[in-house]
């Protein structure tokens, strides 16, 4: 996955670590936090997440040896802070959903019953399912390179694209009208 | 309800717009965000995020027991280790550097799994003592796609039977209930295989890989998946040294205070940066484990890193099970007694 640009946690000749830090987040903090709020669906751990994936990249980057996989190696890190925040909110207390979600302010969808529909549907599945279908729709990523991503086999991913659609296409029958076809 | 059915290119083009409606609804990022992460390289040097939310105090050994735990009640067959079992060549401490503190370990272990977690393969094994009883030993090997054999024998009297509570009597009896359970996944299937002391031949299981446990096959995978952590918080009045491993690599040495004893870590990272060995032992404590807490006394993971290993193989499914077909240690323990 390629989030920012080609800049690596590497220091430059008369850089300090801490300036290469600095880069390195500059380069990714914008993609890094929206790609965490799709997959999380909430401001604030979409904040922790990519905090704890830019904290986990400082720890470890001295091991990152090949600067040419820095953007492979923080995705993984920052798709896994996501995903190890949603199993931990599977495993809590269930939030009860209001039937209507209020949407933000200037949203050109804010009437859409469509986006609700689908807002629901995507929360019935499992956070790995929920990743896959935010990689795979959002990011445009292949099925390897999914898998690469969250170091799974493809046939994995693919299993899990497949149930997850087979089950939205399922929860939209059921709930969803469609609108700005 | 609708009765049209949704198909797949017309479900993929709501998704994608949903998605990137989404995004357009969200707020840039958060000027706190960007503060924090301006920060890390002042504060993490302090205490990262996570690690600071966990400040309430308590013993490193009792957040690695609960690691344990969750191997041994999920019948993952981690045991737990002999007190002094450390001193292998490798890992004999010769020099002593300078004082370092908790965070300097975290960020040392931390890469230091990921040299592992990079690695195409790893191979590992563990084992676990309550006093000087073996309780369980494990086996693993594994592939940077996900694939993995996991090999576990456990001694049912010694870990299951809470002898520990009234520690002077010993296990009921040691080596003679043997549990082996081996699992295998591969590509998209999940295989299992129980086999059982006097039970005779154990068959082989298959289903789809989502199937599988979710929680750990063994502990050594749980800290290399990144689900857990060989240490959760530090200690307010633990002691951390490093010191030089004859191999040229670092071992550092965790010590907290544990019930009326002590509890020491240990990680020997190797030269080249990997994590070689993770090791735990409760020293001087006399008061035994509640029945609810985890009776470990000693525990260690040694990781093998494989530079090109050969694909794992799926288990013929038609065949029983055979352990001579998986590359076990020669010494592995706890070897079936007589059927």
């Amino acid at each position: 996955m390629d989030i920012g640009k080609h800049r690596t946690l590497t220091a430059t000749d008369g850089e300090s670590a801490d300036d290469a830090f600095a880069a390195f987040t500059t380069a990714r903090l914008d993609e890094s936090y929206r790609l965490a709020r799709l997959i999380l669906h909430d401001d604030h751990d979409a904040q922790d997440a990519t905090h704890d994936a830019f904290v986990a990249a400082w720890r470890n980057r001295r091991a990152l040896r090949d600067p040419e996989r820095a953007n492979a190696w923080f995705g993984r890190i920052l798709v896994n802070a996501c995903r190890q925040r949603l199993r931990r909110a599977a495993r809590g207390p269930t939030a009860v959903l209001p039937e209507e979600l209020p949407a933000p302010a200037g949203d050109p969808y804010r009437h859409s019953d469509d986006r609700d529909a689908i807002g629901r549907a995507f929360r019935t599945l499992n956070p790995d399912q929920q990743i896959a279908v935010v990689l795979r729709f959002y990011r445009d990523l292949s099925v390897a390179e999914i898998a690469r991503l969250v170091r799974s086999p493809s046939g994995t991913v693919k299993s899990r694209l497949h149930h997850a659609m087979r089950q939205l296409r399922e929860a939209l029958q059921t709930d969803g009208p469609e609108v700005n076809r | 309800m609708s009765d049209r059915p949704v198909d797949e290119q017309e479900l993929e083009r709501r998704l994608r717009a949903w998605l990137h409606a989404e995004e357009a609804s969200g707020e840039t990022v958060p000027a706190t965000l960007r503060h924090r992460v301006d920060a890390i390289p002042a504060t993490t040097q302090g205490g990262g995020s996570a690690w600071h939310r966990l400040q309430s105090f308590g013993a490193i050994p009792v957040v690695a027991a609960t690691v344990v735990i969750a191997a041994v009640l999920t019948a993952i067959g981690m045991g737990l280790l002999q007190p002094g079992f450390f001193g292998t060549p490798a890992e004999v401490p010769v020099t002593t550097d300078d004082p370092v503190t908790m965070e300097e370990l975290e960020a040392a272990v931390d890469s230091a799994v990921e040299a592992l977690v990079e690695a195409p393969g790893v191979e590992g094994y563990q084992e676990g003592y309550i006093d000087e009883y073996l309780s369980g030993a494990s086996w693993f090997d594994s592939r940077s796609n996900g694939d993995v054999v996991v090999v576990q024998r456990t001694d049912v009297d010694v870990a299951q039977t809470a002898w520990w509570l009234n520690p002077s009597e010993g296990p009921p009896a040691t080596g003679r209930n043997i549990a082996t359970t081996v699992r295998v996944l591969v590509g998209d299937s999940f295989y299992e295989a129980i086999s059982t002391s006097g039970q005779g031949d154990a068959r082989w299981s298959v289903t789809d890989r989502d199937a599988a446990p979710r929680g750990p096959l063994t502990l050594g995978l749980v800290l290399l998946s990144g689900d857990d952590r060989m240490f959760g918080r530090p200690a307010a009045d633990g002691e951390v040294t490093r010191e030089r491993s004859t191999d040229g690599g670092s071992v550092w040495t965790v010590t907290v205070p544990e019930r009326d004893g002590e509890g020491i870590q240990r990680w020997h990272i190797r030269p080249t940066g990997e994590l070689a060995s993770w090791s735990w032992e409760l020293v001087g404590v006399s008061e035994p484990a509640e029945l609810e807490s985890d009776p470990t006394t000693s525990g260690r993971i040694e990781f093998t890193l494989l530079a090109d290993p050969d694909p794992i193989d799926a288990p013929d499914t038609e065949e029983v099970l055979d352990l001579t077909e998986f590359a076990l240690p020669e010494d592995f323990p706890l070897e079936s007694g007589p059927d």
